[in-house]
């Protein structure tokens, strides 16, 4: 029998439909996929199933049945036993799904004294015993820690053992590791994997991405707009995907395997942008703050030439970010040297470092929090235009216009706000604003991973349009291997705040020298369920490497 | 690749429809928009002039000809509390006016200027937190002296530092977004950034610290008008009243009720305003 089967299922917010007649099954010890963009009606599926819905959503029609148990029209009061010891739920932020005043030990112990009625020490012992299971050390220790004492991996695997310590028929795992660092991802896969197999449970994975899809699923349904498109086993589905949509939505994801950029750039010379040396640290102990600076960055040196991209890719920590903040002259606390056009900027201050901001431009990861709200698109782009340029009137309007057309958005969208847009077009928005000071350089960090894998796509080859038509030197600061292989010229791979491997992105990504580049590698999740059982190399990855970079080949550079 | 179609957000809801969907927004507006009227129309609507005495015998109590009753001179009560909503008002107005321009003012500039100038203000700012408000107030029209003028001056001051607070929180939370870094990097400089992006993105919070923060004056300067330290006679200041009526109160407890219900009533609708307000701002609300 099915451990869940949802029939003809429809909510609504407002007599607007999110979810319209949805339908599917699970059975026992089955994962099953359900995957799409955002607005999608992914996650209000998983919240109907808790029966969690917000305010002012409703569930309209169709049936829920958990163990043929139908949920829907069970009173709210019989949920509540149900949730936690039969339905498990595991969210995309640990952090925010811990209580963080409470001790990892007392939150696992409430659950297991609520739901299974043990006692303080026996409830405690069967606590221990599943972080044992979720492979984190010295489970006993554990138990008194704090959520802020664990890493994020650490908190997510807490969070499985919490939720798998009561057995639940079916476990929805909304995003369980969106928020994590590619590496932590394929060990927070793997462990999912093992324990389903281990405790027969069921899988509802909820996710946009198809790499994970493709690693753990068994079938998959693929959403939007509330209903699936297609539904099938992992395999068919991938190969020979039925529907346009699907097809879109698998073509539009990178892909490790994927051919390299073949275009070169134009000309070599002297490099637009030179970091000299760069060193960063943070948290300086002072009056009332004791500890230690951090280092976020030791000792950098990168180059970038005239139509070059260079793809600084690195988890979260490994102070690439920083880096392209520096080179934007955002953060200028810090030690080495900058050149921008052979030009030392290290210590430009005041008017002159205004003026000189023009040359390096930046594009932010999250396009709404990076425009003004209360701006319009065409206040946005006048800013630079008019402080950079020394545009105004008539001159200005037809330039913001001519921006607008060349980020490919349509002229009326000026005088829209960044909520009146969607997120591939703010990002386009922030785009035309960087390119509107006229910049030799632009920053691009991490542009394309607050947004929807498809338009993910059209971004980038947005930027290496503009780049061809230019000579623009892209700084490309991001996590996703994939998406490097499609736009960098030269990759950086970055990890505790130095450089591992520097080299062309052939050199980086089909010659891998450092052992770190190759667990990256080795980590990106596949789109592609065939290539699941590949051996999976993983380096040691204690303590930050300490050692000077030196060439293995002509322009390739490896720490060690 | 393959395009595929964008999901645009729909137009979020006005902030005033968000707001009277509220039942406080609704409530308190007409309120407001009442007593607003009746301090306009103040000429139009009040039987008698409001210093006028002897328009009946001292004392009346409520009735007929003098609706909420005469006072200890013969002045009549309704009059006077009608022309006393237009003193009310003008204080509410003028003492947040002094206490938003100035607090918003530091708030942001210590939110923006960071390390010492940060540290000085609102380590200043908390000194005199750390009084309370009528005290701060009090010690203003002690050195002053008495008058309507510079109640509303002391009251003003006085909560300077409760704004300045909002508006440094309000600020810190506007300045970790990127987007004042993305103004930096299109070439803005310090006058641009906290003029024309801080402070528009905080005055939405501030709005709502105004609104709350307009009952609180009127209430303190109705405290100081009742030691006798703001309006003095013969204007209709309603604390003034309610502390003149205390003498009077075994033989005419009119004089003391109406004067404080009047306050009550304007307190209450500015803290119901304030809180549909603070929630039609709330993005997470979701636009109700």
């Amino acid at each position: 029998m099915e451990v869940l089967s949802v029939n003809g299922l429809s909510v609504a917010i407002n007599n607007r439909y999110v979810i319209d007649d949805l339908s599917f099954t699970i059975r026992p010890g089955e994962t099953f996929a359900l995957v799409g963009e955002s607005g999608s009606g992914k996650s209000m599926t998983a919240l109907a199933l808790m029966g969690l819905l917000p305010q002012g959503a409703q569930v309209t029609a169709g049936q829920i049945m958990l163990c043929g148990q139908d949920l829907t029209v069970l009173p709210p009061r019989d949920l509540i036993p149900l949730r936690g010891a039969r339905i498990g739920m595991i969210f995309q932020e640990p952090m925010t799904s811990l209580n963080p005043v409470l001790t990892i030990g007392r939150q696992m112990t409430e659950a297991i004294e609520v739901h299974l009625g043990l006692g303080r020490a026996a409830a405690r012992k069967l606590a221990a015993d599943m972080l044992g299971r979720v492979d984190l050390s010295d489970p006993m220790a554990r138990l008194g820690q704090y959520p802020h004492e664990l890493s994020g991996g650490m908190r997510q695997r807490v969070m499985i053992g919490m939720t798998m310590v009561l057995k639940p028929a079916l476990l929805i795992a909304d995003e369980p590791t969106t928020a994590l660092d590619v590496t932590v991802q394929a060990q927070i896969l793997n462990l999912m994997r093992a324990l389903e197999r281990e405790m027969v449970t069921s899988l509802l994975l909820i996710t946009h991405n198809m790499g994970v899809v493709a690693e753990i699923a068994d079938r998959v349904a693929v959403m939007q707009h509330g209903s699936i498109v297609e539904s099938d086993a992992v395999s068919p589905l991938f190969a020979q995907p039925a529907q346009p949509y699907t097809r879109a939505l698998l073509a539009a994801v990178p892909r490790l395997d994927a051919p390299l950029r073949s275009d070169a750039p134009t000309s070599r010379g002297s490099p637009v942008l030179e970091l000299r040396g760069i060193s960063r640290s943070f948290g300086r102990p002072g009056f009332l703050r004791r500890g230690l600076a951090h280092a976020a960055l030791t000792d950098v040196s990168v180059d970038l030439h005239r139509s070059e991209t260079l793809a600084l890719v690195g988890e979260s920590g490994s102070g690439k970010s920083t880096l392209g903040r520096i080179a934007t002259r955002l953060d200028l606390d810090h030690a080495g040297q900058v050149f921008i056009d052979r030009q030392d900027v290290t210590r430009l201050r005041g008017r002159a470092l205004r003026l000189q901001r023009a040359k390096v431009q930046i594009v932010f990861q999250d396009p709404f929090a990076s425009l003004d709200p209360r701006f319009t698109a065409r206040a946005t782009l006048s800013e630079p235009l008019a402080l950079h340029r020394g545009l105004s009137g008539a001159a200005k309007r037809a330039e913001a216009a001519q921006l607008m057309e060349r980020v490919g958005l349509p002229e009326a969208m000026l005088d829209r706000l960044p909520h009146e847009l969607s997120g591939g077009q703010r990002q386009r928005i922030a785009i035309a604003r960087a390119l509107a000071a006229n910049p030799q350089v632009i920053v691009a960090d991490e542009p394309t991973s607050a947004i929807d894998v498809s338009v993910q796509a059209r971004i980038i080859e947005l930027l290496i349009d503009i780049q061809k038509d230019t000579g623009l030197a892209l700084l490309f600061v991001t996590h996703d291997l994939g998406l490097v292989r499609l736009i960098a010229h030269r990759v950086a791979v970055l990890r505790g705040g130095r450089i591992l491997e520097l080299g062309s992105a052939a050199q980086v990504l089909d010659t891998p020298q450092h052992p770190y580049t190759q667990s990256l590698l080795a980590a990106a999740p596949i789109p592609d369920p065939a290539w699941r059982d590949r051996p999976r190399v993983s380096a040691s990855l204690s303590g930050g490497s300490k050692e000077e970079l030196h060439g293995v080949s002509r322009g390739h550079w490896v720490a060690g | 690749m393959t395009a595929l179609p964008e999901i645009v957000d729909r137009k979020a809801r006005p902030l005033w429809l968000r707001l009277i969907r509220q039942p406080g927004g609704a409530v308190g507006l007409t309120l407001l928009v009442l007593l607003f009227l009746t301090a306009v129309l103040a000429p139009i609507i009040a039987p008698f002039a409001p210093t006028k005495m002897g328009a009946g015998q001292p004392l009346t109590p409520p009735g007929a000809l003098h609706l909420l009753g005469t006072d200890e001179l013969g002045r009549d009560m309704l009059s006077r509390l009608i022309y006393g909503a237009r003193l009310t008002l003008w204080i509410g107005l003028i003492a947040v006016g002094i206490s938003l321009s100035l607090g918003t003012a530091i708030g942001l500039v210590a939110a923006y200027a960071g390390g010492f100038v940060e540290k000085l203000l609102m380590r200043s700012n908390d000194i005199l937190f750390s009084f309370t408000e009528t005290l701060i107030a009090l010690a203003f029209v002690a050195v002053l002296g008495p008058s309507l003028t510079n109640a509303m001056i002391a009251v003003g001051v006085a909560a300077i530092p409760f704004f300045a607070r909002s508006a440094y929180a309000a600020a810190l939370g506007e300045i970790a977004k990127p987007y004042l870094e993305g103004a930096i990097a299109a070439g803005a400089g310090h006058g641009r950034l906290v003029l024309l992006h801080l402070l528009p993105n905080v005055m939405p919070v501030m709005i709502v610290v105004a609104t709350l923060g307009l009952s609180n004056a009127i209430l303190a300067a109705a405290a100081l008008g009742f030691l006798g330290l703001g309006a003095q006679p013969p204007l209709p200041e309603w604390g003034y009243m309610l502390s003149s009526g205390r003498d009077f109160f075994n033989r005419a407890p009119w004089l003391m009720l109406y004067p404080g219900l009047a306050i009550a009533f304007t307190v209450f609708a500015f803290n119901i305003l304030g809180d549909a307000l603070r929630e039609a701002l709330d993005p997470r609300s979701g636009g109700r």
